[in-house]
């Protein structure tokens, strides 16, 4: 991302220009290397294609609340770092 | 972005014989969703690839490493880009949420000749800081100067 970018309110993710609001922005990224010790890039995936590699989703998933996000400002606004909940907060109270 | 999470507030309570005709009938969606998911990868691993020219440095905890270095002797490498900035006071917790995932898969990965490696732009010395707090053992390189994602 460039400053320009930036200025825009635009940046280039999930392959489109769109906005987002950090100047970081996640992905995963996968790459083969042959024999010869060529390297190949295979794959990318962002936003929420990341979501797969969450178990705990998958967990929230079989529970009859779900991710429960409705009314949060984006659908991780409840997560926090995992030092930081507190002994049995529930966050997300709407 | 949300999820299409629908939230009954009176749910239907039914007899054994009826709810379990009714988990049945998800049962069917829920294995014609596996066998799409199957075929979804499948097409995902039939994606063309494109060689890798440039020359990536990064700083991690043995010094530096090329990308090669980051196979760890493996020959299918995983980068998770983890959003934590240079001068950040913590890393990302939506990216901290994913990556308390990834020590169990490492060893697991291994096995079937995965490397899964974690790059951020902070210097090294604010990863490793942040990486003890939370307790993680995986790789995580810094990458000051370039963006890996391609």
């Amino acid at each position: 991302m460039t400053q320009e970018e930036l200025g825009k309110g635009e940046v280039y993710y999930n392959y489109a220009m769109q906005e987002f609001p950090s100047e970081e922005r996640p992905g995963t990224s996968v790459f083969y290397k042959d024999g010869a010790g060529n390297i190949f890039h295979t794959y990318s995936s962002y936003a929420r294609g990341l979501d797969i590699l969450i178990g705990a989703y998958n967990w929230l998933d079989l529970a009859p609340k779900g991710r429960d996000e409705e009314g949060l400002k984006h659908g991780m606004a409840w997560v926090r770092h995992h030092d930081r909940y507190g002994e049995g907060n529930i966050v997300g109270i709407k | 972005m949300s999820t299409a999470t629908s939230k009954r507030e009176s749910p239907k309570v039914v007899p054994p014989a009826e709810w379990l005709a009714a988990r049945k009938e998800l049962l069917k969606k829920e294995k014609e969703f596996t066998r799409l998911r199957d075929e979804l990868s499948r097409q995902r691993r039939e994606l063309p690839w494109e060689k890798v020219e440039k020359k990536y440095v990064f700083d991690g905890p043995q010094g530096k490493e090329t990308l090669a270095d980051l196979f760890g002797g493996r020959s299918q490498l995983i980068v998770y880009h983890f959003m934590f900035g240079p001068g950040w006071k913590e890393g990302c917790p939506s990216c901290s949420f994913i990556s308390d995932h990834i020590d169990a898969s490492v060893v697991h990965l291994a096995a079937r000749d995965v490397r899964l490696t974690v790059v951020s732009r902070a210097p090294l010395a604010e990863l490793e800081a942040f990486k003890k707090r939370m307790g993680w053992q995986f790789h995580w390189v810094s990458v000051i100067w370039q963006r890996l994602q391609l």
